[in-house]
């Protein structure tokens, strides 16, 4: 048990912890009073908490950039099914259709390649820390032999860090295919990114509730900017227009059937109410942390090459020995829990070109400390 | 307290967002309203709907506007 309480969390980018205490406090209660179901039920705790989720819908908006349109933020268990809805719910959509970033999850890659077998998607070029390669792409995209129909974008790696540059490739694709819709992957970027949707027309935002937006697993959300765009990959009850058998287009109904998680919702509403202000280490004092690890000649490091465009998670990997071995160390002789593997994203590891051997990360949340940060890089003096 | 049926009127919504934003928002405001199962033969779109005194029908039209998820019910509706 004192192991436990003294373990330094650094897999922050599979799922944050610590949680806000508030939240903490929410959970524990929540079933303390009868309690019904968002859009059914009447008594007043049930509506109460329908209005934290109606507010999160709101707050939510308002981090992707689309203030005033919460409605059109509808929730799923997690920014996977937030993915799948949109590359299953574009008509007779295939692989080859689809542009696809050069980091991207196995949320994106699994459902894309799964689309249809004839075909494969169109991998946008990158450069060694997967930040696609506008000029070049430039000049590839007017020869593409099919019209892409989707582009999918991560905004940022859960392996490297790297913040995409989501504002210039929207720019470039859109210039040269002006029908081509945009999701984008954004599990790992909000908040320590802004992505502005209203302002880049982006079409749909897949965002996780239990990454850095500290809340509990299973609460993700999926921004839809035109209901009509994508057909439901669920249909049920809505609690709305029962007599109608016909799919609706108002949101969020469209896109929410089936009993809401209530609970876990309202308690993604309260962390964000209580969210720790300020990060407790910039993504530059982690890119800076991160390229020092490299000084002794004992580990490979690998973060976006411009600092500007680092996120709160890094990968290392330990020259002549597995990053396995490494991290079992880590967390047993040192109590520091980090991740180890493909992190779910094959894409990401062709790239930076550690498909092979996989890569030990490192990522923190607003909870974490330079104390933390220099336990670590003890410990990897010392393994 | 209840409210009198017979000297109000009903808020109906298009949506669950709708009806839980206006609950808010009179809330917020101070009107005295209550919660009721919206009655299905006038609109069973939402479930809930909002029963508000009649004087105060002018200060509600006000925060509303022309709101295209709620609609506005005399009374005698039952």
């Amino acid at each position: 048990m004192q192991f436990i309480l003294e373990m330094i969390y650094l897999d922050n980018a599979s799922t944050t912890y610590p949680k806000p205490e508030e939240m903490k406090a929410f959970l524990a209660t929540a079933y303390d009073r009868p309690l019904g179901s968002y859009g059914r039920s009447r008594d007043g705790y049930t509506l109460e908490l329908s209005q934290r989720v109606e507010l999160l819908r709101d707050r939510l908006a308002s981090l992707i950039g689309v203030d005033g349109q919460g409605e059109h933020i509808c929730f799923t268990k997690n920014a996977t099914e937030a993915i799948n809805i949109v590359l299953r719910g574009l008509p007779l959509l295939k692989s080859s259709e689809v542009l696809l970033s050069p980091m991207e999850h196995n949320a994106v890659a699994r459902p894309t390649y799964a689309l249809d077998t004839e075909s494969k998607p169109f991998l946008l070029p990158a450069q060694s820390d997967g930040l696609v390669d506008c000029s070049i792409l430039a000049d590839l995209l007017p020869n593409l032999t099919v019209a892409p129909r989707l582009c999918v974008l991560n905004a940022m790696s859960n392996v490297n860090g790297l913040v995409q540059d989501l504002h210039s490739v929207i720019k470039i694709v859109r210039k040269a295919y002006p029908a081509c819709l945009f999701l984008i992957d954004a599990a790992q970027a909000i908040p320590y990114i802004k992505i502005e949707a209203e302002e880049l027309g982006i079409d749909f935002v897949a965002i996780t509730g239990h990454k850095g937006l500290l809340g509990p697993t299973g609460t993700g959300a999926l921004y839809i900017r035109n209901p009509e765009s994508i057909s439901p990959l669920l249909r049920g009850g809505t609690g709305f227009r029962s007599f109608d058998l016909a799919d609706t287009l108002h949101l969020p109904e469209r896109f929410e059937v089936g009993t809401l998680n209530l609970i876990g919702l309202s308690a993604w509403y309260m962390a964000l109410l209580h969210y720790p202000e300020g990060l407790g280490i910039s993504s530059g004092g982690l890119h800076s942390y991160a390229r020092s690890l490299e000084a002794g000649g004992r580990y490979r490091v690998f973060t976006a090459l411009d600092p500007h465009r680092q996120g709160p998670l890094f990968s290392l990997l330990p020259i002549g020995e597995e990053a396995s071995i490494l991290s079992d160390k880590l967390y047993h002789k040192h109590g520091i829990a980090t991740r180890v593997g493909l992190h779910c994203a094959p894409l990401a590891h062709q790239t930076i070109g550690t498909e092979k051997s996989g890569t030990l990360r490192v990522s923190i949340s607003p909870y974490s400390t330079w104390e933390e940060l220099y336990r670590l890089e003890e410990a990897l003096h010392s393994c | 307290m209840l409210i009198q049926k017979m000297a109000s009127f009903i808020l109906l919504f298009a949506s669950t967002r709708a009806f839980l934003r206006a609950s808010r928002m009179v809330k917020g405001n101070g009107i005295p309203h209550q919660i009721y199962a919206a009655p299905p033969h006038l609109y069973p779109e939402c479930g809930m709907c909002l029963l508000i005194p009649e004087e105060c029908r002018v200060r509600v039209a006000e925060i509303f506007g022309e709101s295209p998820d709620i609609m506005f019910v005399d009374q005698n509706f039952r």
